[in-house]
């Protein structure tokens, strides 16, 4: 994994037990983050974070298969980017 | 000129506009909600030349770049609000459908700068106090009203419900805004006593809802056709108002039995 991921700044968002709240701009939508979910959320912060990074933060707080965990967290921040909740920023500059 | 003025909320707009007679069908048809007390907002009524292209069915919005915002909805109506968010005229064809769906897209625009909220729910007072029943379409927010009239209840809202923290204390307004019942509603405003997320289910009974549970209703069951990033986080920050001051909880209701008896204990 590379490239920088960061919260889209333009969100509003809380946290509930664990349970993260996000509404996007432009189409109000509600998200929900799960307890994994708000765990990756409160790693992007303010500035976001390397994708190398994020997971090797995932395999210390996580039991997994490596691999496993990767396939994962690739697949749940495409999520997030497609829906606006993420920003996903490649090594050479390029914004998803 | 014709004016009235209507009080939703302690939120009191003023219309005015120049044909004569549907500004009378207007005041005639929103009558409990009338008010002499000075207006929050002017919006005048503009009936003389709409037209749009627009056909799609629903609500739209858009932040003008100078403040301020346009919304409208279909070839009905459209409303231009100033960045003083103050004041704005709707434009309109002289149809009670258009008039009032303007109105709770303005009221639900700017209610949470009032501190308050539009809300998808049922509004019912018990014992002096507003008891708040929220959901979607479907959730049982009609059958809640008609199993609450039966017992006695006030209904205040079936439909469309307002809250507002007024000196500190959350209240319950009902709106004009009916529901498929088209029971009339009252303006009358209690002070809240708990707010319920209501299922159907094959027996009565009610647990406390946990924060997120509770957040993320009253976040899905707002009316909101802002696109603006601050409106987003002021709802964040009122729902979050709400849950610190108010029980949120669970109710699994039957479709005919009283669940009233279950709540007071």
């Amino acid at each position: 994994m590379n490239g920088t991921v960061k919260r889209n700044p333009r969100t509003a968002w809380r946290e509930y037990d664990g349970t993260t709240l996000v509404i996007t701009p432009d189409d109000s939508m509600l998200h929900k983050l799960n307890s994994t979910g708000t765990f990756v959320w409160g790693l992007l912060g303010e500035h976001g974070v390397l994708a190398d990074d994020l997971l090797k933060a995932m395999a210390q707080r996580f039991d997994g298969e490596r691999e496993t965990m990767q396939r994962d967290l690739e697949g749940f921040l495409e999520q997030l980017s497609s829906k606006g909740v993420v920003m996903m920023e490649s090594p050479c500059g390029n914004h998803d | 000129m014709e004016r009235f003025r209507c009080s939703i909320a302690k939120v009191v707009v003023e219309f005015f506009g120049a044909d004569a007679d549907f500004m009378g069908r207007l005041a005639a048809s929103y009558d409990p909600f009338l008010s002499s007390a000075a207006a929050d907002l002017q919006i005048e009524l503009d009936t003389s030349a709409f037209s749009s292209t627009r056909s799609d069915p629903s609500v739209w919005a858009a932040n003008l770049e100078e403040g301020g915002m346009e919304f409208g909805y279909g070839n009905l109506m459209r409303c231009r609000l100033e960045p003083t968010w103050r004041s704005g005229t709707f434009y309109l064809v002289p149809d009670l459908k258009a008039f009032d769906i303007g109105f709770r897209v303005l009221l639900a625009t700017v209610l949470p700068r009032f501190n308050g909220l539009l809300l998808h729910g049922a509004a019912v007072e018990s014992g002096s106090m507003g008891h708040l029943f929220i959901g979607p379409s479907g959730a049982g927010k009609s059958t809640i009203s008609h199993i609450s009239s039966n017992a006695g209840k006030q209904v205040l809202s079936d439909e469309i419900t307002a809250v507002r923290q007024v000196e500190k204390a959350w209240t319950v307004f009902g709106t004009p805004f009916r529901g498929s019942s088209n029971r009339t509603s009252r303006p009358l405003p209690v002070p809240l006593a708990a707010v319920y997320l209501p299922k159907k289910s094959d027996a009565i009974s009610w647990t406390p809802a946990n924060s997120w549970q509770a957040a993320e209703a009253v976040l899905k069951t707002i009316l909101s056709f802002s696109p603006d990033h601050e409106n987003n986080k002021r709802l964040f920050s009122l729902t979050a108002g709400l849950l610190r001051k108010v029980p949120f909880r669970m109710l699994h209701f039957t479709k005919t039995g009283d669940f009233w008896g279950a709540l007071a204990s």
